[in-house]
């Protein structure tokens, strides 16, 4: 009965406010715009705008940052479709099936199912948020460090064979390659320099932001401008929304990636990008032999799987960030901050100490929800004419859209460095037939699971290896998947085509 | 360029393929067929490209293992610093060596890989050679000069070029420039200026456009984003900063 009477406090304090309204709107319309900008994260996106909500009252606030959160993990699906590059990381896949897509006139289509899905992906995120607080967090809290080094490998290792799936070893020489550079810096246990070679500016390690920018925004540009006739997006628009049936075809692989993407999210550190990897890759093991033949080129039920799964991270990465005061993620680290600079300490007694706030919080989501597709959808248009000029005149435009991104998370000019050797990179590696994904997901992973491998040995130590086995039964199911990754890659897949 | 290195024109490599069918005409055309990256043929130019690929990447596993094992071990050696990078550069030389195996059993050679850098260097000296002809048709001159893959390399060693010289200015060169108007201070940095000047080349050299256009699409598109950045985001500018 209290949560009741809270609840509908809140709706009331909500439905009569026209400032929080705006204030949603303003935040879920800046979200998508700066997710669609060609690699300026969510994260950036968040950590940027926090400045925004310091003159806005704590509810304004909150309201403001959510809508900047919904509408920026939606954005990223936008320049993937359209321009071959990726908004935000955990986009990869949707540009993977979107742009493909797109260069056969369904840009419009594409984008469309992104947005149905990324709705439908919000809302099971809200859902599972309010429905299943207490096991969501028992399974999150089962994973240690064991379990979070092979939940890292396991994102690492279906990404190269899902990105390269004629030849999963380059996929994975992809993303070891990544790993590499994501150990460049002070290492994490004990402060020891890693490939440093005496320069400070490599000591904070790489950043994922300049490498993911580097290897799809500039490898592209470098790709596609040379070209005689680049591709060329139609202009026309088509369809938008996908039909009902096929949203009824899709309610399948929507609920499981939802599902899948709420309990990524509710893992410390496991962010969208490994959400949206691990529902791409079960969707296509779950898909029909049809629907399986398209993964890759072009699949609508691949794009579905990716954007409901990283949209339903958002209410996901937000399970112990309220009720913990542990983000899920680093866009759910900035809410934290955003409440912290409203005095709200998230935690087990946010509660007590805020009465009514998570249902606020609930019902903001719901409504940031709303204006995303709302916005999303008035933005289709617009986008693909935009995106339909000429690559000769839309790619040298984006190149300093590329160097301020870049630039722009830690006022860095050693970022934009690192953003052309990666653009370089990315190109030759290309030109060699290997995929860039992995290397991406492997820069952002690298760190979270050189961490934790070397916690959890240490643990063996005391306990044995055997007995950890035994004991941490997660751990050994995620280690068996792990292993059947790497089999189907090498043994399955391309038929000994490793 | 390379066209001198092939001096039949393709029509007429396809005719003198069906018209005889001697083994020194089916080898000679297997052979073009490679160059061009064609059929079995581009097979063969793919696994070159493997093979060199995986030398490469095999000697860069080995360097990070060498590194790796020289990091202190400040505690146990089970949380060495240098023990997963040892573990990724171990497996990395693995995968390197079997892309490199399967790269030789589809046919590759260690001099099959050589053609690449060769396309390269030619592109290189067609773009100097190109420069020297002047200003602002160095794409045209590459453009009539080459032939199809390798004036392709050309604009995209150009392209590289440009975007390496963009980059480097804007690292090195750093000013700002205040313009009080009464009731608002403009500011225009180094990033704008050079970048302006940087895009409306690109676009002179790519989208062909008249260089007025070009400059003028430049110089919105530039100082849009920055008002946005600057002004919205409160983000200083690479060289405001």
């Amino acid at each position: 009965m209290e949560a009741l009477a809270q609840i509908q406090d809140q709706l009331v304090l909500i439905a009569f406010d026209p400032w929080l309204w705006a204030a949603c709107l303003a935040g879920v319309t800046l979200g998508i715009l700066w997710g669609a900008m060609p690699g300026l994260s969510t994260t950036m996106a968040m950590t940027l705008l926090i400045g925004l909500t310091v003159g806005m009252s704590q509810y304004t606030a909150i309201m403001f940052m959510l809508g900047v959160y919904t509408g920026s993990v939606f954005g990223g699906a936008i320049s993937a479709v359209l321009v071959n590059i990726p908004g935000t990381p955990d986009a990869v896949p949707t540009m993977i099936e979107g742009y493909k897509l797109a260069r056969r006139g369904e840009g419009g289509l594409a984008l469309g199912t992104a947005i149905s899905a990324s709705f439908v992906g919000n809302w099971v995120g809200i859902l599972l948020l309010i429905a299943l607080i207490p096991a969501i967090l028992f399974m999150a809290l089962q994973f240690r460090s064991w379990e979070m080094f092979l939940l890292s490998l396991w994102g690492i290792a279906i990404c190269g064979s899902m990105s390269s799936r004629e030849a999963p070893i380059k996929g994975w020489i992809s993303g070891w390659i990544g790993l590499l550079v994501s150990f460049v810096g002070l290492d994490a246990i004990h402060g020891v320099s890693r490939f440093t070679f005496g320069s400070f500016y490599l000591d904070d390690g790489i950043g994922f932001i300049p490498v993911l920018i580097g290897l799809f925004g500039v490898s592209e540009i470098l790709r596609v401008l040379p070209q005689r006739n680049p591709p060329q997006l139609p202009s026309e628009v088509g369809p938008v929304l996908p039909s009902l049936n096929a949203l009824v075809r899709y309610l399948r692989p929507s609920f499981r990636s939802g599902i899948i993407g709420t309990v990524i999210g509710a893992i410390p550190g496991a962010g969208a990008n490994v959400a949206s990897f691990f529902a791409y890759d079960i969707g296509r093991r779950r898909a029909s032999k049809a629907e399986r033949a398209k993964w890759g080129r072009g699949s609508y039920e691949a794009i579905v799987c990716s954007e409901v799964a990283n949209n339903a991270n958002v209410g996901g990465s937000l399970l112990p960030t309220i009720s913990l005061g542990i983000p899920g993620n680093a866009p759910a680290a900035a809410i934290l901050a955003a409440l912290q600079l409203k005095s709200v300490v998230p935690g087990p007694l946010i509660q007590v100490e805020n009465p009514g706030l998570i249902y606020f919080i609930y019902i903001g989501l719901i409504i940031a929800n709303f204006f995303m597709y709302g916005m999303a959808i008035a933005l289709i248009k617009p986008c693909v004419k935009l995106f339909s000029l000429p690559k000769t005149l839309l790619m040298p435009v984006i190149l300093p859209i590329c160097v301020l991104g870049a630039f722009a998370v830690n006022l860095n000019i050693f970022d934009v460095y690192v953003m052309l050797a990666s653009g370089l990179v990315g190109f030759v590696l290309h030109r060699f037939g290997f995929p860039l994904a992995p290397m991406v997901l492997a820069v952002i992973l690298g760190p979270l699971a050189d961490e934790n491998l070397r916690r959890a040995l240490l643990v063996f130590e005391d306990t044995g290896i055997l007995s950890v086995l035994w004991d941490r039964k997660l751990g050994t199911v995620l280690l068996l998947v792990v292993l059947y990754t790497f089999y189907d890659g090498i043994f399955r897949r391309g038929e000994s085509k490793v | 360029m390379t066209s001198s290195s092939s001096p039949e024109s393709p029509a007429e490599s396809r005719k003198a393929e069906t018209e005889s069918d001697s083994p020194q005409v089916q080898a000679a055309a297997e052979s073009r067929q490679a160059r061009a990256g064609r059929g079995e043929g581009r097979d063969l130019a793919a696994a070159g490209k493997d093979l060199g690929a995986a030398l490469v990447i095999a000697i860069f596993a080995a360097l990070t293992v060498a590194f790796s094992v020289r990091l202190d071990v400040p505690g146990s050696i089970s949380t060495a610093p240098g023990l997963f990078p040892v573990i990724v550069g171990s497996t990395l030389f693995a995968m390197a060596a079997v892309l490199g195996w399967r790269a030789i059993r589809a046919g590759a050679t260690f001099g099959s890989f050589g053609g690449m850098p060769r396309r390269w260097a030619n592109a290189f000296r067609a773009i100097g050679l190109a420069g020297e002809a002047g200003g602002g048709k160095v794409v045209d001159t590459v453009g009539e000069t080459g032939g199809g893959e390798a004036r392709e390399s050309s604009r995209t060693a150009l392209l590289m070029g440009l975007v390496t010289a963009y980059v480097l200015l804007v690292g090195l060169i750093n000013f700002e420039i205040s313009l009080p108007l009464g009731f608002f201070t403009a500011r225009i940095s180094s990033y704008e200026v050079i970048s302006v000047v940087m895009v409306a080349w690109i676009l002179r050299l790519f989208w062909r456009a008249h260089p007025a256009r070009c400059l003028i699409v430049a110089l919105v598109a530039v100082e849009v984003l920055a008002s946005i950045f600057r002004y919205g985001f409160g983000i200083p500018m690479p060289a405001g900063y």
